[in-house]
């Protein structure tokens, strides 16, 4: 009787853990879709004629962005004190990085395949990078952890299905797919709350970010489009513009430090 | 003054309880052979007082505190002594002051759990039970609220189950014992709820339902407190019958239940992200009612409401009491000290806008609230306790010397 209380016991106890460690799966990855947008034929990206590329232009004084306190971490404070956040960061010449640059419509009726190779987030100095990126909806997106500290990363999804996926080993990697289109989707840090990236997932090919020049080039077939630039503090620009064959049409986006979302 | 309450020792001698309505004495009346300095005497009735069986009840001239009809007399709610018993509860003072200890942790773990919130710690550490697959990961950032509430959480825990076995075994009072059991069961609840909280990002419902399973679970361990003291065993005085509608003990009742409904209110605010979402105090957008434009905004301003309820009931509460009840301690005492931390309180949530949610003030604001409802709790069991039903009709209990 004893032992059969005692082999009770030890049953629920592993019942009991393996239930409080079922909580994620990072392996299990979601099918990938095939193709994203219309059902038409299967569109290439390098066979695109046509191209829009322009400036991000900042007007006025760029706001002293502040330096992030890392004393919550002893190993952030150490290797990476002193910097700051990246929300607003505009070059010598007064151009706006980290906008998102993407085709709202115009693009509609083609299949776009999704690419193979994974898109990238790396935690590495406390801080995401980069700060903002895009991908296809149905592709992988690496997330991995260079430092020598624990993060967490969390997807403050709306469509897709939210995650948090805890990496306390340097060098871990964790994939993920989201398989909807979101724009944006901010990524999180909780135990280190300045970390914020922001993530647009479309299911087309056509989309950038400003880099480090506030510039953006976005290759595409000829047609009349709805570009959109979004930027976390100042928001939405949304223009049009048509580009024929062969031809590289110009599209700058000016925001003003006014106009603060 | 007047006579409460009159016991003879099997020794001859006579321990005789003096209730003024503010306090209890006791004085020793020796057996008309023995000469013994006063001092010894008051000693001795304290001896007898906590060795039920080495007394019984003797003539009284409002013989519920220690009659063997205070069960029925008190509404069950405390002196629920056997038929026939000699005397009041055995004092566990080891227990009470456990008890006591307990009520506090779980005040602190309020806090814990409140500045998790307050710095957005909550998923700070994405698994559970385990945190980041271990007992301990480095405290670091957001995993210090986290990890750490966990810990407080688990203490508490810890001193849940050595209550509720204490209790089992050494409390004579079923309902008591039944009680801690419930406690246990509430706290094993509170900690499922948590891992549910985290395994599911922070599902508002459950966040909520984690937060007032929170309070109620403090009310029970604050109810434990006061049925182990040595006061409640004893017997509290009667302080007159009920009057007035509501009486004083459902007047009590209705503000604990204000404080509750306001509790709930606030933790829906925090856990909708609501807390900001007017931005102005003691105006709202500059207007006595602003415009509800959202959910948010409606549940922000339902929120200042309750507080406008709870100080009116805490208000009524303290008039009522200073008018009729003065004279009693047991009551005035704690209708005092809510009415101070209610003072507090309104003063933590202005501050709370004002430093735009700043995560001490803000978590201050929630522990006080707690700390406004034990009070309550308290107040209410007490005046219950001695305001029982049916007063009037009352007639003296059978002399058992």
């Amino acid at each position: 009787m004893h032992d059969k209380k005692v082999l009770f016991l030890a049953f629920s106890m592993i019942i009991l853990v393996a239930a409080g460690c079922g909580g994620g799966d990072d392996t299990g990855l979601p099918p990938a879709p095939v193709g994203g947008g219309g059902g038409g034929p299967a569109y290439d990206p390098s066979t695109a004629t046509a191209s829009i590329a322009g400036s991000i232009m900042f007007e006025g004084t760029a706001p002293e962005m502040p330096l992030i306190q890392m004393a919550a971490d002893p190993f952030c404070q150490e290797g990476f004190s002193g910097a700051r956040s990246k929300e607003v960061v505009v070059t010598e010449d007064a151009k706006l990085e980290y906008v998102i640059v993407y085709v709202r419509s115009g693009h509609e009726g083609a299949g776009y395949s999704v690419p193979t190779e994974a898109a990238l987030i790396d935690q590495i100095g406390c801080s995401y990078t980069p700060h903002a990126f895009t991908m296809m909806s149905g592709q992988t997106l690496t997330i991995r952890n260079s430092d020598a500290t624990l993060h967490n990363i969390h997807a403050w999804a709306e469509v897709n299905p939210q995650f948090n996926i805890g990496q306390p080993v340097q060098n871990m990697e964790t994939m993920q797919v989201f398989a909807q289109p979101e724009m944006p989707l901010p990524m999180r840090c909780d135990v280190h709350r300045w970390m914020e990236a922001f993530i647009g997932v479309f299911d087309h090919p056509f989309h950038t970010t400003s880099g480090e020049t506030g510039e953006y080039t976005l290759d595409l077939p000829p047609g009349t489009y709805e570009v959109v630039a979004w930027h976390e503090r100042y928001g939405e620009q949304v223009s049009s513009v048509t580009v024929a064959d062969g031809e590289a049409a110009e599209l700058n986006f000016t925001y003003s430090a006014d106009a603060a979302d | 003054m007047g006579l409460a309450g009159e016991i003879a020792a099997r020794d001859g001698s006579r321990c005789i309880r003096i209730d003024d309505g503010s306090q209890q004495r006791y004085r020793q009346q020796p057996p008309p052979a023995q000469r013994v300095p006063a001092n010894r005497h008051r000693l001795r009735c304290r001896q007898l007082l906590a060795m039920k069986t080495h007394f019984v009840v003797a003539n009284s001239s409002n013989p519920m505190p220690f009659g063997p009809n205070a069960g029925r007399d008190m509404g069950g709610t405390g002196h629920s002594m056997p038929e026939g018993a000699a005397g009041p509860e055995p004092e566990n003072l080891g227990l009470h002051r456990f008890t006591v200890f307990t009520a506090l942790c779980t005040t602190f773990l309020i806090f814990a759990g409140g500045m998790v919130t307050s710095t957005e710690s909550g998923l700070a550490v994405p698994d559970w039970p385990l945190s980041f697959g271990m007992f301990f990961p480095p405290m670091v950032g957001g995993i210090f609220y986290e990890h750490g509430h966990r810990m407080v959480a688990s203490f508490v825990g810890f001193l849940t189950v050595i209550l509720s076995i204490w209790t089992w075994k050494k409390e004579p009072r079923p309902w008591v014992r039944w009680l801690a059991l419930g406690a246990l069961g509430a706290v094993i609840a509170q900690g499922i709820l948590g891992g549910i909280t985290v395994i599911f990002l922070l599902p508002t419902p459950v966040s909520v339902s984690h937060a007032m399973l929170a309070q109620t679970f403090f009310c029970m361990i604050v109810a434990m407190a006061l049925f182990t003291s040595p006061d409640w065993k004893r017997g509290l005085p009667d302080a007159g019958p009920r009057q007035g509608i509501p009486s004083l003990p459902w007047l009590c009742g209705l503000t604990t239940g204000a404080v509750y409904l306001q509790l709930l209110l606030g933790a829906l605010m925090r856990h909708t992200q609501s807390g900001l979402a007017i931005p102005d105090f003691p105006l709202a957008f500059g207007r006595m009612i602003p415009p509800f434009e959202s959910s948010s905004v409606v549940i922000h301003f339902t929120h200042r409401l309750g507080a406008l309820l709870v100080t009116t009931m805490i208000s009524w509460t303290l008039i009522r009491i200073l008018s009729e009840y003065r004279n009693h301690s047991r009551l005035l005492r704690p209708v005092l000290v809510m009415a101070f931390l209610l003072c507090i309180q309104v003063t933590l949530g202005a501050f709370t806008i004002w430093t735009e949610k700043g995560e001490i003030v803000t978590t201050f604001h929630v522990m006080t609230g707690a700390m406004i409802l034990g009070v309550s709790v308290l107040l209410a069991l007490r005046a219950f306790a001695m305001l029982p039903p049916g007063l009037r009709t009352r007639t003296a209990s059978p002399q058992l010397a």
